[in-house]
């Protein structure tokens, strides 16, 4: 089939799932980053140093792979990582062996003070000299000139047929301040002083979703990413989740939502306790994402008429598991979750050691192929 | 006053732990029976965690303000040569540098009464087997967040047993990406989904022995 009306085809079915419209069948959705460069047989330091190599292997693997309808980034820079948790990053080939996964060093960068430069300063410029400060110099713009690919980057994958359903992650301040002060750091900051915490998550607030969104809308995506970790209500008691959480992802959901975006809510760790908040989006306009730790059975009982649910293939079946074993989880999701207003797809990232075969595997179960 | 300090700790209410705890130090009371009051606390507080009247948030909260509690009482608190519940030799595995789940962990069975070896992150297979060596835990808690760790996880566990020492121990696992399936791949004998978990697991078994 043509390449363009392959496109075409694939992008209608995403969104008539997306909006809650029947299918022809199940729609299913590629996120991975790593495990296409053991795919292809890349060291992860060579698959790390260029975003056109790494779309270049993803396109690869998605084409091995075979018959899936989308991939939710066409490439990722690992240094990125650093942007959404303003920590820093180790690397393959540098603090890492040469074919080991980078990993976030969490730790506590940004200090009780940070709070008030933030409100004193503004968030960006306090954001630039935090990054040269205490993240790297260089590092900002190094990941700048990186972005510079996105467009090549979406023609490559556009030119196979391969919608990319996003070139924005944004994500609350909660996120951002808590990989920056590390976790229990963190926790200590929401109880001890809540009000400065808020006062400079107000400040960072404007600034969380704007690029993310004018990347979306300049490459032409359909949706954004809009990302939730340590912000799960299994992390923190129902009180500080309804101050410092929902109003913000309120904020940013409406703000992708204004600006034609359809928001996928990337959220990992476990949801399920307030699931009910999000009915309040309007209907068959948001995706919701899940990584396996939320019950996605709840989650269809309690959304399943306000969004489209996606996910939920745990990484450990796709390392560990057998094909038959992840055909018939994904056949489950699909009857169960499904057929409508379901998108197939792995619980977060496929990870870096995931069999080929299972991953064939969920898709063969969404194509029947 | 021992009830009270308890209490104070299970409602994460700081000003009263702490006057409460300096209060019966310096009328004398032992630092045993004071550690007991405030382990009372913790245990309340994982029962409201059971509950989900607490989440993750409230059990760093109530590791915070125990530590500030028991720094109340200085060297005696150091030089407390009271029994703990067990010892716990815990790391993160090699070629995983993630730290914050398994740091929480540790802290968390530290206040619940257990005596933590934590070996820190990315350790190697040969630093279990000399800790196991020389602390002679009951339990081992292995953690990773990277999926690519597993074989690690395994080859740490195939260690343990080929130094004679896995026998009459029990080896947990916990951190984002593990399961039920995960533990029989690496052959552990537990997996622990959250700190509480640990904390009651870890209760259950050296209750056990």
């Amino acid at each position: 089939m043509d390449s363009q009306v392959l496109l075409a085809e694939r992008k209608a079915r995403l969104a008539k799932a997306a909006a809650l419209e029947k299918t022809d069948r199940t729609p299913v959705v590629l996120e991975m980053s790593a495990f296409s460069a053991r795919v292809e047989k890349i060291t992860i330091a060579k698959w790390g140093s260029d975003s056109l190599i790494q779309a270049q292997a993803m396109i690869n693997t998605f084409e091995k792979v075979g018959g899936a309808d989308g991939i939710d980034y066409g490439s990722l820079f690992p240094p990125l990582l650093s942007l959404l948790w303003l920590s820093k990053v180790k690397f393959a080939g540098k603090e890492l062996p040469e074919d080991t996964l980078w990993q976030v060093a969490e730790s506590e960068l940004m200090t009780i003070e940070d709070y008030d430069r933030i409100i004193a300063e503004g968030y960006p410029n306090w954001m630039q000299s935090f990054f040269q400060e205490r993240i790297g110099s260089g590092v900002f713009e190094q990941i700048m000139v990186e972005l510079q690919k996105a467009p090549k980057i979406m023609e490559m994958w556009t030119n196979r047929g391969i919608p990319v359903l996003q070139n924005g992650i944004v994500t609350i301040p909660f996120e951002t301040f808590c990989g920056a002060r590390s976790f229990a750091k963190f926790v200590r900051d929401l109880y001890k002083r809540p009000d400065k915490v808020q006062a400079a998550m107000d400040a960072a607030l404007p600034f969380m979703a704007p690029q993310g969104i004018q990347a979306c809308k300049g490459l032409g995506n359909q949706y954004i990413w809009i990302g939730g970790w340590r912000a799960a209500g299994s992390m923190l008691s129902q009180s500080l989740w309804d101050r410092f959480v929902f109003p913000y992802y309120e904020k940013l959901i409406h703000e992708a939502l204004d600006a034609g975006l359809t928001p996928i809510l990337h959220f990992d760790s476990d949801w399920t306790r307030d699931l009910e908040r999000f009915k309040v989006f309007p209907k068959g306009k948001c995706i919701l994402e899940l990584d396996g730790l939320t019950d996605i059975y709840k989650a269809k009982e309690i959304l399943g008429d306000t969004m489209c649910i996606m996910g939920d293939v745990a990484a450990s079946l796709f390392s560990l598991g057998t094909p038959d074993e992840v055909y018939k989880y994904c056949q489950k999701l699909i009857s169960e979750i499904g057929p409508t207003g379901f998108i197939l797809h792995s619980g977060c990232d496929i990870p870096i050691d995931a069999k080929l075969e299972n991953v064939q595997a969920m898709v063969a179960a969404a194509t029947g192929k | 006053m021992y009830e009270e300090i308890s209490k104070a700790l299970a409602e994460l209410e700081e000003d009263l732990l702490l006057d409460g705890v300096k209060n019966l130090y310096e009328k004398g009371v032992p630092v045993f029976d004071i550690l007991a009051a405030l382990q009372k606390g913790m245990e309340e507080v994982g029962k409201k965690f059971e509950a989900k009247d607490y989440f993750l948030s409230e059990l760093i909260m109530s590791a915070d303000v125990f530590k500030e509690a028991t720094g109340l009482l200085g060297d005696a608190f150091a030089n407390n040569d009271s029994e703990t519940l067990g010892t716990v030799v815990m790391g993160t595995v090699k070629e995983d540098i993630h730290d914050i789940g398994k740091d929480i962990v540790v802290t968390i069975l530290k206040c619940n009464g257990f005596n933590v070896i934590d070996l820190g992150v990315d350790v190697p297979y040969e630093k279990f087997v000399e800790a196991i060596k020389e602390h002679n835990p009951q339990i081992i808690g292995l953690s990773c967040l990277l999926t690519s760790a597993f074989d690690n996880m395994k080859g740490t566990i195939v260690a343990i047993e080929e130094a004679g020492l896995r026998e009459g121990r029990t080896i947990l696992i916990g951190g984002g990406p593990t399961d039920e399936k995960v533990k029989d791949y690496v052959r552990a004998d537990g997996v622990c989904k959250n700190a509480q978990e640990a904390v009651e697991t870890c209760k259950k078994i050296v209750g056990g022995n």
